[in-house]
């Protein structure tokens, strides 16, 4: 399977900004991933996100150097109408991305802008609406479901428009836990059932251990840390430089390596360090044996 | 989130036509409401139409009260100026704040209140009965490119985003001790300075995101755009595009070729 985004050496600064937000930064994201975006705020995930979806250069402009790939190719060389047939993006705010007055409208906006044809786009409509659970609301106005509701439907008419990579930016920094829930659900079955490559900036750890193939940690600008979660956070020197909360059964972890207690490896699910606590108990009953 | 508009669910016949026959009608309207400008008791017609149209669309009476009630003002200066303009021609009626009235200054004086007026409510029941969806496809099929119907509906939605969030900000600086309602005009004005300057700031961010989304839906970026629910004519839009324009141009014929209801009724 090919890269659906390559990053290599890549510098971004705004215009009539001196300082670069992005510095010689690196990623590599195949097909059909699913990469999770940490890092403290300021550090250029959003500007990140932005080069990825195209928004930068087409819309926000700033010098950029180095090079950056979206399936394959270079991002220069691509129409805007190209990206956006390849690369969605959502955002925190449900309502700023909502236009149209019912939930079915929102949804063939993006296909009608595609020029696709009626049967075509009322048949990828429904199907979007059904899977994300919105399809008895078809017709109500958007203004009427809930702020997770809402986020579905903003995830919905991107994802009605097919694209082999979701970009989502924080998309539940806005809403309440129920509604968290349901986006963190939709946004893990996309990698269960349609396959297509994920990359979301996401502060809840304990999530994203579970779902990620791959955690990006950022900071100042370019990425400090890049693998699967189990790796990243069992290096506790790293996570504890770079600001980003560990899972909360890694920071007990790490709090029993700083008492000097034997660990097998830092675990990052509850299960895992279930897991490692039981073996812990299992030595402990010989004398001596948890230093 | 706010309604987008003005526009009014509904499944009224008014509702049903085509929104190119509402257009139609407003076009109509505006040419009768031309052609009668200097006499009231004919424009009068055009306006009970419109009362009738905004009944038959079940419009709420309060949507007609409340123009009536913000146009009072309007009409009574209307009627002044143009009755002092007139007041030695025709035939002297009574006198008002000084005017002199006459049936002349009369007819003219609501004729140009009807001009005003008469089109804004007919461009009340366009906007109350056309889906915002059709506006886009309207602008269409006129002629216009899309972009400028997508750009009213857009502007629509920014309202209804700007008001909610004009809302929200004055419950919070409310809640950080600004008095938001005081009593005293000058300390009002001063207090909304802390209401009015996040709001713009806030509309500009709404006004970027929402820019942000045409872009990755993919907006403007094909000069045709298809529609999943396209606009039908229906032989019930050729009706009533027909007696629409019997209508009004036979209030225009009937105008042009020198009739008035008043000098009718007088006997002049």
């Amino acid at each position: 399977m090919g890269y659906a985004v390559e990053v290599r050496n890549l510098w971004f600064r705004y215009m009539l900004s001196e300082e670069w937000v992005l510095r010689d930064l690196n990623l590599a994201v195949e097909e059909g991933e699913f990469i999770v975006i940490m890092g403290p705020s300021g550090c250029g995930k959003s500007t990140l996100l932005y080069i990825l979806s195209g928004i930068i250069p087409n819309m926000i402009r700033g010098e950029v150097k180095g090079e950056v790939k979206i399936l394959g190719r270079d991002l220069r060389g691509l129409r805007p109408e190209d990206i956006t047939r390849s690369v969605g993006f959502v955002f925190q705010n449900p309502d700023s991305q909502l236009i149209m007055p019912t939930v079915l409208e929102e949804v063939v906006m993006g296909l009608e802008n595609l020029g696709l044809d009626r049967g075509e786009i009322l048949g990828r409509a429904r199907e979007i609406l059904s899977y994300v659970g919105l399809d008895r609301k078809s017709n109500m106005p958007p203004r009427s479901l809930s702020a997770g509701e809402r986020q579905l439907l903003a995830i919905a008419s991107v994802l009605a428009m097919r694209p082999r990579i979701l970009i989502l930016d924080e998309p539940t920094s806005m809403l309440d836990h129920v509604g968290t829930m349901k986006v963190l659900s939709l946004v893990e079955s996309l990698k269960k059932n349609l396959g297509i490559t994920v990359i979301v900036v996401e502060h809840r750890i304990e999530w994203a251990v579970e779902i990620a193939d791959k955690i990006a940690i950022m900071d100042r600008g370019t990425v400090v840390a890049y693998g699967e979660p189990s790796k990243i956070f069992s290096n506790p020197e790293l996570i504890k430089k770079t600001g980003v909360r560990p899972p909360m059964i890694s920071e007990v972890f790490y709090e029993l390596i700083d008492k000097g207690i034997k660990v097998n490896r830092i675990p990052i699910t509850t299960k895992e360090g279930i897991e490692e606590l039981r073996r812990i108990l299992e030595r402990s009953a010989k004398p001596g044996a948890l230093t | 989130m706010g309604e987008v508009g003005l526009y009014v669910e509904g499944k009224s016949i008014i509702h049903s036509l085509d929104p190119r026959v509402k257009l139609l009608w407003f076009v109509f309207v505006l040419a009768a409401s031309i052609v009668c400008q200097f006499d009231g008791s004919v424009s009068l017609f055009i306006f009970l139409s419109l009362v009738v149209g905004m009944a038959l669309a079940g419009l709420p009476l309060k949507r007609l009260l409340l123009i009536i009630g913000y146009s009072v003002v309007f009409f009574i200066v209307t009627i002044l100026v143009w009755a002092s303009y007139y007041q030695d021609v025709g035939r002297y009626l009574f006198t008002f704040a000084g005017v002199r009235v006459t049936d002349t200054g009369l007819l003219v004086g609501t004729g140009k209140f009807f001009l005003i007026i008469n089109p804004i409510v007919s461009m009340l029941i366009f906007f109350s009965t056309v889906k915002p969806y059709d506006l886009v496809q309207v602008f269409s099929r006129i002629g216009l490119p899309y972009k400028a119907g997508f750009m009213l509906l857009l502007s629509l939605r920014m309202l209804s985003l700007a008001v909610s969030e004009l809302r929200n900000i004055m419950d919070v600086q409310k809640a950080r001790g600004i008095e938001v309602d005081s009593r005293n005009p000058f300390k009002r004005v001063a207090n909304l300075i802390p209401v009015f300057v996040p709001l713009v700031i806030r509309i500009m961010g709404l006004a970027w995101e929402l820019s942000i989304t045409l872009m990755v839906r993919g907006f403007g970026y094909s000069r045709e755009r298809s529609y999943a629910f396209p606009l039908r004519w229906s032989s019930r839009d050729t009706l009533a595009l027909i007696l629409i324009a019997i209508f009004y141009t036979g209030i225009i014929a009937v105008k042009l070729a020198g009739f008035s209801t008043y000098y009718m009724i007088a006997g002049v």
